[in-house]
């Protein structure tokens, strides 16, 4: 990932390639070359210029608010990774797998947006890659103008109608003239404004039972960060917390019932009301530990020895 | 049993499939020997023993690709060729030593991180080097 960081921009070809210029037609290619390369959902919309960070951080040097960022590219390709569907159905949402599934997601996420900037360089049109270690834009909006999901009730995340949050995602900003997709609407609102289970499950308590909120600009349900921040870094019994991710009632495997369920909440009110009762009945959001393949252990003295925590719950180790 | 043993976590019916205790074609153990990764077709290529148009199409530089999804993909395999080892912990972790356990883990994290099929052998013991073997 340290080494990935510095592969994200470069100098486009002095000549562009002889390939049709129509904006329908190389956004259909950019989109299955991104799937050939792994993606599991891809989305295009314009670069909205408020996404670009004034500051970026330098990696090595967190204290500083960094460099002034310059960014005018037209557009945004927004690569989403599954965090993976068995783990989070395994997991309690903050023991020792947690920020793996996040780095599993924005590894693979930062391999491919890495890729097809070059490659879209290579084909004469200036592009640049965005992932974890290296973003020079704020994401969320991003998805949503990209039509890659809706604004949840957890903080500034975005939910997808098929992964739910259980996802990361990466971006290439490029001139290349692409055609947009539009936003979505799927239900969130209502649905979100219904169930507060991430609300009501945060182990933190920096998720809001309440209403949205206008901050900047955004009409978004609060969350209180500084919380949230303590919980993912400061977790003694875990590495991260995901447990917004983990109990959401969209993280779901995208099997044949799932996607007769997820047409129904999509499309009806009523059917949003009984999938939250049904999600709880059912037992979803508690850890199946007969799914959990990890180990866990910790470096709980930061000296590179791994010991085995209190509170496995499992005999895997 | 826990649900951990009893599952299956292999993509493909892997435990449908018969297994033999050698591969189908012959492999003389004793008579094999080790071979220089330079004889292999592309390395020959490059150092020109396949003429001149070859040497040229298979520039080292990683840069120079005949088709620009292949050149993004090389750079990044490229930029990778630096972290394929490391320096091991100076404690072993407090984790099983049975065998089973630790292959079964070894695949699950491999299918964690997107792998399509695992599988282990032993690496088997080969004749002695001829000259040591330099990781850079």
């Amino acid at each position: 990932m340290s080494n990935m960081r510095h592969y994200v921009d470069g100098t486009a070809a002095k000549q562009k390639a002889p390939i049709p210029d129509d904006p329908q037609l190389l956004s259909r290619h950019i989109k299955e070359t991104a799937y050939f390369l792994r993606a599991d959902a891809v989305g295009i919309c314009k670069l909205p210029p408020y996404t670009v960070y004034s500051h970026n951080v330098d990696g090595r040097n967190r204290e500083s608010i960094g460099f002034p960022v310059e960014l005018n590219h037209k557009y945004a390709i927004a690569i989403l990774i599954d965090q993976d569907w068995t783990t989070a159905s395994a997991f309690t949402g903050h023991d020792w797998i947690s920020n793996s599934m996040s780095m599993l997601a924005y590894s693979n996420s930062g391999f491919i947006a890495i890729i097809l900037a070059d490659y879209i360089r290579r084909l004469g049109y200036p592009a640049r890659a965005h992932y974890a270690s290296n973003y020079q834009v704020v994401v969320p909006p991003i998805l949503l103008w990209s039509g890659l999901g809706e604004m949840s009730r957890i903080g500034d995340c975005i939910v997808n109608p098929f992964l739910g949050p259980r996802f990361k995602a990466a971006v290439v900003t490029t001139d290349m003239p692409l055609a947009t997709d539009k936003p979505i609407d799927f239900g969130l609102q209502d649905f979100c404004s219904k169930c507060k289970k991430c609300a009501r499950e945060c182990p933190s308590g920096a998720l809001s039972n309440g209403g949205k909120e206008m901050h900047n600009g955004y009409e978004k349900w609060p969350i209180d960060v500084e919380k949230c921040t303590k919980m993912r870094m400061g977790n003694r019994k875990g590495s991260g917390c995901g447990t917004c991710i983990k109990v959401c009632p969209w993280n779901k495997p995208y099997t044949p019932l799932h996607k007769a369920v997820g047409w129904a909440i999509r499309n009806s009110s009523l059917a949003r009301s009984i999938a939250i009762q049904g999600d709880d009945w059912l037992g979803y959001g508690k850890p199946d530990y007969s799914k959990k393949w990890w180990f866990d252990l910790a470096d709980l003295n930061s000296d590179g020895v791994y010991q085995k925590p209190g509170n496995t719950k499992t005999d895997i180790n | 049993m826990s649900g951990y043993h009893k599952r299956n976590p292999e993509t493909f019916p892997v435990n449908r499939l018969k297994r033999v205790d050698r591969p189908t074609t012959i492999i003389e153990d004793g008579k094999v020997q080790r071979v220089k990764q330079s004889d292999s077709g592309f390395n020959k290529a490059s150092r020109g023993d396949y003429g001149p148009s070859l040497q040229k199409g298979r520039d080292s530089s990683h840069s120079l690709a005949p088709y620009p999804l292949e050149g993004a993909q090389l750079r990044m395999t490229g930029m990778m060729r630096s972290m394929v080892d490391g320096i091991v912990a100076t404690q072993k972790a407090p984790i099983s030593e049975n065998p089973q356990k630790l292959s079964q883990h070894i695949k699950e994290t491999a299918y964690f991180l997107r792998a399509d099929a695992v599988g282990i052998c032993n690496l088997l013991t080969c004749p002695p080097q001829t000259r040591p073997v330099i990781i850079s």
